[in-house]
């Protein structure tokens, strides 16, 4: 953990309370892109942390990244601020240099790639972004474009908080130039960091939504009492407490281990906890707050409509317990031997990270 | 909000070879046959034989002070040993209260008589204790209890029921929670003390209350006319209550809230990888991520309660996920590998099925309820 941490955690935080606030987010769904709140957070460096300053950036290490992305997730901000700083990353680790820009990585292997027109789905915010930086696969090697959004088509499509999921076309995708890893290892590598993104994300909302709830309960009165005085509503309390607890200590535990070779089990788990317990909590919170929680005029949904999207987004329980019984069935320690990092006999090899 | 963030712990290299070194002892005693691996096994597993060897080994009151036969090691390796032994379901069950809860109180709040005394017996593994809590009108709302301790010559003489007492039928001695002065209202925790009582002594009667598997881990005990000597007191009198809770959250939140039923997932995915079940890996895989996540928390707390910090709140969380996930393991597996779950079954995992789901109503029961853990949370949760 670096030392800036918690000042850019506390950084974040403001700028985000002040600037990602319930209208804000209000106005962004009714199509109005967050400007100022972006040109701020561009202006702090946000969008180049964990990039190396001669590359470009401002410094910082992964585990800054997703503490940031907490706070994100904690204002529940309308913003890709997860995949520009991966496709800033991409771009400084891949060209050395990066300058930065509202841009996303869109990976694609499928057949409407080979010719043009070359179609991408689902590129997050595709309609605000600047440019794409496209990573498709040719002749068994990886290659990738850097694609200006203006030149192409956009088809509008949204997630169910709203966050823009568009589908863009391209007549043309321009100069391609060769990775230097293959197709699955460069798609791999953001598949877990987005899944790591989306558990920090998770995690922040998951905490907004014990703090609403909280709140609520304090506030509202029922039968002469303010209902956290009923029991069946402090089991409510303890359901959401109990796996905001959990997703703290796993985001910490996951995003401590990133990007060594025990970070892909560990980001597995995690997204697979996550993605789990996203509606212990939403629904919890939706009980406690009752009909006024089903309004669009409280901002709840704005909280638990993003955990219904994010545990969904790079990998939901099916798909990460579907790496994870291939590693089970590949190799031959016992659950026991992996969770601990220690073997019977000899130490783990993986556990000296 | 803070409590609820529990900070990460990394086990040390020299931390992972002592793992490994207790794991390679409990192998090499499991092959031997000295024990059979079952679900639960801290509540149910006694072996003299086997506490005595791990007392042996030197991981009884593996953090006690050297000079009463302990290695005083940090609670981290007693994390380790814990889990070690409960990973193997190995039987623990009759040095379990002594080392988890007795000897700890001794050494805090014991006069150097009763340290003498009683740690080096405890640690030898030798010396069982029961806690003397529950009775028969007294469930969760402990502070009702009714027996009296009544001041005599030289000690006192103590009269009443104790019940649900674990193991009280291996054990030595019990640690009585008692009131020591009248039932004040409007001090409902206080006037009550801690008294160290002989099982063996006249007027203490145990009787089993079989557990619903028909076996016996479960006594209720009367207490008439029993003298306990003043050098039997532990601590303050009439601090009995407060002295009792500073020793709950390691109960807790400890691995024993969360590994009772581990035997079962362990053998469970043994199978279905034999069997090349996918599926059935599928399945097992949110089951260990759910471990994972809930062990993580339980050593934060470890590492918390190291640095004596306040961790009431994150404890109880803890034990209410962890038993529930205790729970929930038997009702997953039981789907992917079907069975006929027997507790005589000479076929392992039909055993620790059956185990696990026999035990299962317990875990959310002993060491406080369901509802007493999510009261005590969601009163937290609301004034923090």
């Amino acid at each position: 953990m670096s030392e800036m941490k918690s000042f850019i955690e506390d950084a974040a935080g403001k700028i985000l309370k002040d600037l990602s606030t319930k209208e804000q987010r209000e106005r962004f769904e009714e199509g109005e892109w967050a400007s100022s709140l972006w040109k701020t957070i561009q202006e702090s460096g946000l969008t180049l942390l964990g990039i190396e300053e001669e590359k470009g950036g401002v410094g910082g290490d992964y585990e800054d990244v997703f503490a940031i992305l907490r706070v994100v997730g904690k204002y529940a901000a309308p913003i890709p601020l997860a995949e520009v700083i991966y496709a800033n990353q991409f771009l400084a680790t891949h060209d050395g240099e990066v300058e930065d820009k509202l841009r996303v990585v869109h990976f694609t292997e499928e057949s409407s790639m080979i010719q043009s027109p070359y179609k991408l789905i689902h590129v997050p915010y595709g309609r605000y972004v600047d440019e794409v930086v496209v990573i498709r696969q040719e002749d068994q090697q990886a290659s990738y474009s850097i694609v200006d959004v203006l030149t192409g088509e956009i088809e509008k499509n949204a997630n169910l908080a709203a966050e823009p999921r568009d589908n863009l076309t391209f007549l043309n995708l321009g100069e391609t130039k060769k990775l230097d890893l293959s197709f699955k290892e460069a798609l791999e590598n953001y598949t877990k960091f987005l899944a790591l993104s989306r558990v920090a994300m998770m995690t922040g909302a998951m905490e907004s939504v014990l703090a609403l709830s909280t709140f609520y309960a304090k506030e509202r009165h029922q039968f002469g009492r303010p209902l956290h005085r009923f029991q069946a509503i402090q089991h409510h309390l303890t359901a959401m407490a109990g796996e905001v607890a959990a997703a703290y200590s796993t985001l910490s535990v996951a995003s401590s281990f990133y990007p060594s070779d025990l970070g892909k089990e560990q980001i597995a788990m995690a997204k697979i906890e996550l993605s789990a317990n996203a509606n212990v909590v939403a629904k919890a919170a939706h009980q406690l707050h009752a009909g006024i929680g089903m309004t669009y005029e409280h901002e709840l949904h704005h909280f638990t409509r993003r955990l219904w999207s994010w545990r969904e987004e790079a990998g939901n329980e099916t798909y990460w317990a579907d790496q994870l019984a291939s590693l089970y069935q590949a190799r031959e320690e016992t659950i026991w031997e992996s969770i601990t990092h220690v073997k019977g006999e000899e130490t783990h090899a993986g556990s000296t990270v | 909000m803070r409590q609820l963030q529990l900070p990460v712990f990394k086990f040390t290299e020299e931390q992972k070879e002592f793992r490994k070194k207790v794991r390679s002892f409990l192998q090499a005693e499991k092959q031997k046959g000295t024990f059979d691996t079952h679900a639960d096994s801290w509540l149910s597993a006694y072996s003299e034989e086997f506490s005595k060897k791990i007392g042996a080994q030197g991981w009884i009151g593996i953090t006690f002070p050297g000079k009463y036969g302990g290695q005083a090691r940090s609670s981290i390796d007693r994390y380790i040993v814990t889990e070690e032994l409960l990973a193997f379901g190995a039987p623990v069950a009759s040095h379990w209260f002594a080392d988890r809860q007795s000897g700890p109180l001794l050494l805090k709040f014991g006069t150097e008589e009763q340290k003498e005394f009683f740690i080096p017996k405890i640690v030898k593994g030798e010396c069982y204790f029961s806690i003397g809590l529950s009775e028969p009108n007294s469930g969760s709302d402990l502070a009702s209890l009714k027996t009296t301790a009544e001041r005599v010559d030289g000690g006192w003489i103590v009269n009443g029921m104790k019940t649900w007492t674990s193991g009280a039928h291996h054990s030595h001695y019990m640690i009585t929670l008692c009131r020591t002065s009248p039932q004040d209202p409007k001090n409902r925790h206080g006037g009550m003390s801690q008294l160290i009582i002989d099982l063996k002594s006249d007027g203490v009667t145990i009787r089993p209350i079989q557990f619903l598997t028909g076996e016996h881990h479960f006594n209720e005990i009367f207490l008439e006319n029993v003298f306990v000597p003043d050098n039997r007191v532990v601590g303050e009198v009439g601090n009995g209550w407060a002295q009792g809770l500073t020793e709950l959250a390691f109960e807790r939140s400890g691995p024993e809230r969360i590994l009772s039923t581990f035997p079962l997932l362990e053998e469970a995915i043994r199978l279905l990888k034999e069997k090349k079940d996918h599926r059935g890996l599928m399945d097992a895989s949110k089951l260990v991520s759910r471990m994972w996540s809930l062990r993580n928390m339980s050593i934060g707390i470890a590492a918390l309660l190291e640095e004596k910090k306040d961790v009431n709140l994150a404890a109880a969380l803890v034990k209410d996920l962890g038993n529930s996930f205790e729970q929930h393991v038997a009702e997953v597996i039981r789907l992917l590998l079907p069975a006929v779950p027997s507790k005589n079954a000479e076929d392992e995992y039909a055993r620790l099925l059956a185990e696990s789901i026999l035990h299962g109503p317990g875990f959310t029961i002993r060491g406080g309820t369901t509802e007493i853990l999510r009261g005590i949370v969601g009163k937290g949760v609301i004034s923090a």
